[in-house]
Formats: structure tokens, C-alpha cells, sequence
């Protein structure tokens, strides 16, 4: 590789005329490869290297020397339903708040697509919390709903009303639902927001003047030309979604019990804590192919709606 | 009536999206002893949690900082050049065909997890943990598909004509490259690199997973301040508005290409 690189530049100091068939044709090729050798190596190796650590008894205690066991990771891990818990929450998990970010994110959108006073400042506050690490907000919204400092008890008891967002997996799961909307609906609103100004008057008022309702416009105007964005949206967000880690990491560690514990949270903990990296690894391959279906069809979708 | 109703949904929507960050840092200037007893109101203001999160030599927090600046800042240098040839390489001759996109693609989408384990293991390998380096060499490959496509897109937006005039003046591919296409993408170049390191700022699952000590980013720090000095909440929310400062400023800085950005240039804002 270091020798097609270097003739390259050496090329680029040539006259023009001479060289210019020649390299035009290798340069395209040519500009990819620092990018593509980051990924490959970064990416593809330790992909391969995890079949290799699948397949091999690689813990924190014998790291150096593991032990070829055929598929004993595999059947180990698939035996355990503290996994499969994992996938199912995982997966309930991504569609659950997709539904409701983009349901509140159209929403929101909807609502401020109309002229108003400081439209641009209440835009960039809904903003913000996309714009805040994740593991920051998260302890942000733990200290918020605090049971002895947050704002939240607080006032909740004001109210005479005691409630403890961390007490057990139905008041866990409705809190890391709500991080999760207050931190990602913003994306979903943005896009679609923008969109919607975006989009030709000249059909919506029409309709308006046909007398439609607003409901009626909205249905069969403005929503059939909002498709192509919502449905890129969605991608991203369940795409997105699925990886969540750190808010969960920081705010219920999983728990209580391991019952808010996504695939990503029981990956990290296999290898972490426990220290059993071959099956981890083996954790890892199993996700690696589920992941592999969605994106698949994320894939599909967007080429056929010419992103790539 | 229909007036009222909207005031009151949005001022609901800010109570519910912005209250969060106000709380936080109305609590990070509330001192200690007003934040244990449950104190809302009254005066009981300083600069302490501030003094301490900063100055106190048994917090890691000012190394945090550090290391996260320099792994944002490197990281989104060597991106940004990287990607700018790979993105102008798609963007005009379609390199690779749909394989390589979706490759490149597929990288954004795929769980980190997924890479974490074997990274963890490899890096420790080549004595990489817990450096630098490692993370950085591990943040490259991760935000090199957002900013090829990002990048991808501000350059397809450029007319090829003005790249055509330039090669019947004797311009050489790469000159028009240099000279040409890069000057027109400076705003891409800009978002793209905001982009990259808002999201290297932002990472937690590899910095928790490949440092422990030396090379902790800020991140790292202020969790480890959760588990550590739990009951210190005014610390923790000094260093949460801390951490959060730059890349909500640059987020808000970006406005106007957030839309294209995020959805690596598939909808225009």
C-alpha cells in the first residue's frame, strides 16, 4: 500500500499532461484508502478477531493463553435467559420509545409550524438536551428525580404525592422512557419541523380553500408529503435506539434485578465485570447478526430512497 | 381560546425539555448543606461545587476535561481529513458502487457493542488501554461514516460545471479537489466537524469501557462522581453543566445544518 501512495504523490508533481489519463482513473480508489483502511482496521479485524475470542475459553484469568472449546460460548450464552430477557427488553425497549418520541416529535412540530414570537429561542431550548452527552443527562435527570434532592419528589410531595422513580422495574422503565423521549424527541421534531417548512404552500392552501379541515389537510396534504422524511427519521431514531447504553448505565445500571438491562448493558457487563471475554464475544456475534437484520433493511429502504 | 392552548402546550413542552438543564445548573451554585437539608428557596448560593470539582486534588475531573478536549480535538482533525477525500471520492465518481456506502453506512448504524469486546481485548493486546492513542484511533473509525456523508452531500451540491472549467484549464484532480471543491465545502467542513466532536464529547460506552485512569474523559469522571461521592450533589451538577457547556454551544452554533447533519444529508433542512 505504502508504494501505490507514494508513486501517487510523486505522480501529482509530474506535468499535468503526462499524467492525467493515468491517474485520474486510480485517484478515486486513491482517496479512499486512509478512511477505509481506519475502518477496515478498527472495525472489520476485531469482528474477525471476535469469532476468533467466541470459540475460545478467554477469560480475565487465563487472557493470554485461551483454550479452543468449540461452541461451548454458544450454547452457554443461548442457555442463559438472563440473554434472551436481555434481547426482548432490548428490542421492546427500541420500539417503545421510537413510537413515542416521533408521536410527541410530530407533535411539537405540528404545533410550532405556525408564525409565533421567539419561535427561534423556544426552538433552540427544545434543542438543548440532543446537544448534552448522554451519560451527563442521565445523571442529570437521576439528580433531578432524586428522592431526597430532586425538584420532582419535591414538588410530587407538595402535592401529597410520594413516588420513588427508581423503586422497582415498572417505576425504573417509565423513568428510563421518559430520559430517553425528553433527550431524543428533539432529533425527531427537528427533522420533521424543518420539513414541514420546507414543504410548497401552494397544495395546503388549495385544500384549505376546497374547505378541508385542518385535520383533513393535515391527513391527505401534509402527511402524504412528509413520508419520505418520516419514515428516514424513524430509521435513524430505531437504529439509534437500539444501541442505548448510556443512559441506562448510569441511571439503573440495568437494574433493579437485570430487569432494564438492553443487550448492550449485558454485553458490557459479561466482559466488564464478569471478565468472561470469549462469551461476551459469543454475546457479541449473536447481536452482531440480529443488528445485522435491521440494518439491513434500513440499508435497503434508504437506497431505494436514493440517500445512498 | 385556540392562543391560550398553544401558549400553555409550549410553555408544557419547556417546563418538560428545558427544565432538566435549568435545574442542574441552578443546583451546581446551591451549596451543600442547602441541597441535603432539601432547601428549595432562600438564598444559600456559592461557587464552591465549582471551586471543588475544579481544584479538590482527590477528583479527576480538570484531567477529564483535558483528555476529552485533546481526544475531541484529534479526533475530529484526523476525520475531517480523512473523510474529505473519501466523501468527495463518492460523491463524484460514486467509488466502490452501493458496497462501500453501505459498508460505511452500516458503521454508523451498527450497536458500538458490538466492536466494543474485541476492541477492549485487542487494545489491551497492544498495551493501548487506557491511553490516548487507543481511544482516539478507536474514535476515528466510528465518526468517519457521519462526516463522509454529511460531507458527501455538501459536495454534491456543488455544480460539477465549475469542476469541469477547471480540468479543460489544466487542472489536475487533485488541484480541483484542493483548490476548488474544498474552499466551497468550508461550511460542510465546519458542520462536519462540530458533528464529530459533539459525538466524540458525548461517547460513554468506549471511554468507560478503554480507560480507567490516565486517559478518563469527562464523561468517565463525572459518572465515576455518581458512584464515588454520591451524596455530593452539588459537585456532580458542577460537573454535568461543565461538561455539557461546549457541545450544547456548538450544537446551537450549528443550527441551521443540524437537519442535514443528522440525517447524514438524506433530508435538507
Amino acid at each position: 500500500m505504502p508504494s501505490r501512495r507514494s508513486s501517487n504523490s510523486s505522480r501529482r508533481a509530474n506535468p499535468p499532461k503526462l499524467s492525467f489519463p493515468l491517474s485520474d482513473r486510480a485517484i478515486p480508489k486513491l482517496l479512499v484508502i486512509p478512511a477505509l483502511a481506519i475502518l477496515l482496521g478498527v472495525t472489520i479485524y476485531p469482528l474477525l478477531f471476535a469469532y476468533y475470542m467466541s470459540v475460545h475459553d478467554m477469560t480475565i484469568v487465563n487472557f493470554w493463553n485461551p483454550r479452543f472449546i468449540e461452541l461451548r460460548n454458544y450454547i452457554e450464552i443461548i442457555s442463559r435467559s438472563d440473554f434472551w430477557y436481555s434481547i426482548r427488553f432490548s428490542i421492546f425497549f427500541m420500539i417503545i420509545v421510537t413510537v413515542i418520541e416521533f408521536a410527541v416529535g410530530l407533535g411539537m412540530a405540528v404545533l410550532l409550524d405556525r408564525p409565533m414570537r421567539g419561535k427561534r429561542a423556544i426552538i433552540s431550548m427544545i434543542l438543548i438536551p440532543m446537544g448534552i452527552a448522554p451519560a451527563l443527562f442521565g445523571i442529570m435527570m437521576k439528580l433531578m428525580l432524586n428522592e431526597f434532592v430532586g425538584i420532582v419528589p419535591y414538588l410530587l410531595k407538595q402535592l401529597g404525592i410520594t413516588y420513588n422513580f427508581f423503586r422497582d422495574f415498572t417505576s425504573s422503565l417509565i423513568t428510563l422512557i421518559w430520559v430517553d423521549v425528553i433527550q431524543w424527541t428533539p432529533f425527531i421534531f427537528i427533522i420533521i419541523y424543518a420539513s414541514l417548512q420546507a414543504l410548497p404552500r401552494d397544495p395546503i392552501e388549495a385544500a384549505i380553500v376546497d374547505g378541508a379541515s385542518r385535520w383533513q389537510v393535515f391527513r391527505y396534504v401534509t402527511f402524504p408529503m412528509l413520508r419520505r422524511t418520516i419514515l428516514i427519521v424513524i430509521i435513524f431514531r430505531i437504529m439509534d435506539a437500539l444501541k442505548t447504553f448510556d443512559t441506562i448505565y448510569v441511571m439503573t445500571g440495568g437494574g433493579p434485578g437485570i430487569s432494564t438491562t438492553t443487550l448492550s448493558v449485558y454485553i458490557f457487563k459479561l466482559a466488564l465485570i464478569l471478565g468472561d471475554y470469549g462469551l461476551a464475544a459469543a454475546a457479541t456475534i449473536i447481536f452482531l447478526y440480529l443488528a445485522m437484520v435491521v440494518v439491513s433493511f434500513a440499508l435497503r429502504f434508504l437506497r431505494r430512497e436514493e440517500v445512498i | 381560546m385556540k392562543r391560550v392552548a398553544i401558549v400553555v402546550s409550549i410553555m408544557i413542552i419547556l417546563i418538560f425539555f428545558f427544565g432538566p438543564i435549568v435545574f442542574v445548573i441552578w443546583t451546581s451554585f446551591r451549596d451543600y448543606g442547602a441541597i441535603l437539608a432539601g432547601m428549595f428557596f432562600g438564598f444559600h448560593y456559592s461557587l464552591d461545587n465549582y471551586m471543588n470539582v475544579f481544584f479538590n486534588p482527590g477528583y479527576h475531573f480538570t484531567l477529564g476535561l483535558i483528555n476529552s478536549l485533546i481526544v475531541s480535538l484529534a479526533t475530529t482533525l484526523i476525520v475531517i481529513a480523512v473523510s474529505f477525500p473519501t466523501a468527495y471520492s463518492l460523491a463524484r465518481f460514486r467509488t466502490g458502487g452501493g458496497t462501500l456506502s453501505s459498508y460505511i453506512l452500516s458503521i454508523r448504524f451498527l450497536p458500538p457493542i458490538i466492536f466494543a469486546v474485541p476492541l477492549f481485548v485487542l487494545l489491551n493486546m497492544a498495551n493501548l488501554n487506557d491511553t490516548i492513542l487507543g481511544l482516539t484511533i478507536v474514535y476515528l473509525a466510528f465518526n468517519i461514516p457521519l462526516a463522509v456523508f454529511v460531507l458527501r452531500s455538501f459536495i454534491m451540491e456543488i455544480p460539477v460545471d465549475i469542476e469541469e472549467a477547471a480540468i479543460v484549464d489544466g487542472c489536475s484532480r487533485l488541484q480541483v479537489m484542493r483548490h476548488i471543491t474544498l474552499p466551497l465545502t468550508k461550511a460542510g467542513i465546519a458542520a462536519a466537524g462540530i458533528l464529530t466532536f459533539i459525538m466524540v464529547w458525548a461517547e460513554y460506552l468506549f471511554a468507560l469501557l478503554l480507560t480507567l485512569k490516565d486517559a478518563v474523559t469527562i464523561n468517565v469522571v463525572a459518572s465515576q462522581f455518581v458512584t464515588q461521592h454520591s451524596i455530593r450533589y452539588g459537585e456532580i451538577a458542577a460537573a454535568v453543566t461543565v461538561g455539557m457547556l461546549p457541545t450544547v454551544v456548538f450544537l446551537l452554533l450549528i443550527q441551521n445544518y443540524l437537519v442535514k447533519g443528522l440525517t447524514l444529508g438524506a433530508v435538507r433542512g
